[in-house]
């Protein structure tokens, strides 16, 4: 197998016909430009391996203590003013086909880009993580779905443990925490490596802060 | 590596520093969006990182890694993939005039992005390990687990599609 770092060339002899080669040449030479990632990747990488390494380390927690937040940070999509005005409404039953569509608009033709520029507006997709080999089950609760248990739920693989979910946000201070079913029961889980937030009852959530402002999300419900 | 195993997880992050942009490249060939790209990245690095003892030869590091973008590369695809069937678009209309342009021409590479896009993900897949990454049949079979015949089936039909796509524009 090649190392990236150590590039070789496919040896001749099991290519295709000169004409195919010379198309695919064509296609793929374009291709062939480096791609620079963002330069606080690695920062986001380490971190999510030291809540990795930590949990690991921190006997009785295994399954605890590992939201990882590096995929919570912020991306900015223009949205049509359809989808725009559907996210000013809420995102209750909305949010995995929601975000999808958000994201969808940003690969629609130039025309339709074209067509939203004339009334943009910014909305932040974010995706969670949640590592968790013994969840059955993970769901998100946050200001952006009322802390309705079940709206958001987080899909895996069944693998190893790892759950998403991309959710649409407005600009702004927003609220979360997750709700984690495994044998022993449902926990309340909030994200270790984000800002906490304590309500009247001492329950502790996370918040993040999206875009210029921080126009609080609303309160938690005592449920 | 070593260092990794031993417990200094900081190591890693050489690693990580070493193989981010070779891999982001494919990556992106490969889901179209840096966003999607980093996300595949960021998950093979971690799943690379809690497997890390299952890496026998720390020579083939790279070569193990990349297994593991692939494999994080072609899920994230198709769950986009589901969630565009979901979706109506307008037919795109393929206006690469390649002749004459360089191959450094952003507009360019954007336009064969989506012609891209349009393939099944196991033809993109195969094309892009064998035109764009260069690795052989054998090394594309040891990173995929999908036999030779298939792959070189994958790929043909990868480049009769781009060509069918292209078609109009591209003349030999």
């Amino acid at each position: 197998m090649t190392d990236p770092t150590q590039p070789t060339r496919d040896p001749g002899g099991e290519g295709p016909r000169d004409d195919d080669s010379a198309f695919a040449e064509r296609i793929a030479a374009p291709l062939r430009s480096p791609v620079h990632l963002d330069a606080r990747f690695e920062a986001r990488v380490m971190t999510a391996v030291a809540a990795v390494a930590q949990a690991r380390q921190t006997p009785g927690s295994a399954s605890r203590a590992k939201v990882i937040p590096w995929l919570l940070r912020p991306r900015s999509v223009r949205m049509t003013p359809l989808a725009a005005l559907a996210a000013a409404a809420g995102f209750a039953g909305l949010v995995l086909l929601g975000a999808e569509m958000l994201r969808s608009t940003a690969f629609r033709s130039a025309a339709a880009v074209r067509a939203s520029a004339s009334a943009p507006d910014t909305v932040h997709l974010m995706r969670f993580i949640f590592l968790d080999e013994a969840a059955q089950s993970v769901v998100v609760v946050g200001d952006f779905n009322a802390w309705t248990n079940g709206a958001t739920p987080l899909e895996t693989r069944g693998e190893d443990g790892v759950w998403t979910v991309s959710v649409s946000l407005p600009p702004g201070r927003h609220e979360y925490a997750f709700i984690v079913t495994d044998r022993d029961g449902q926990h309340w889980v909030a994200d270790p490596l984000a800002p906490v937030v304590r309500d009247e009852y001492d329950t502790e959530s996370s918040f993040i802060l999206l875009g210029a402002g921080s126009g609080g999300g609303a309160r938690r419900s005592a449920s | 590596m070593a260092a990794v195993l031993a417990g200094d997880t900081d190591a890693f992050a050489v690693l990580v520093g070493r193989y981010r942009d070779p891999y982001a490249r494919y990556a992106v060939r490969m889901l179209g969006s840096l966003e999607d790209a980093e996300d595949a990245l960021q998950l093979a690095f971690v799943r690379a990182y809690r497997h890390l003892g299952r890496c026998r030869d720390p020579d083939r590091f790279g070569a193990w890694l990349h297994r593991i973008v692939v494999n994080e590369c072609r899920t994230l695809a198709h769950r986009r993939d589901r969630r565009d069937r979901r979706l109506s678009y307008p037919d795109f209309e393929f206006r690469a005039q390649m002749d004459g342009r360089p191959e450094g021409d952003a507009l360019l590479r954007d336009e064969i992005q989506r012609a891209l896009d349009a393939l099944d993900i196991g033809q993109r897949e195969a094309f892009l390990l064998k035109h764009v990454e260069d690795l052989s049949y054998e090394e594309m079979t040891q990173i995929t687990g999908i036999g030779e015949s298939a792959l070189k089936m994958r790929v043909k039909r990868a480049r009769d599609h781009l060509r069918e796509l292209l078609e109009g524009v591209h003349h030999d």
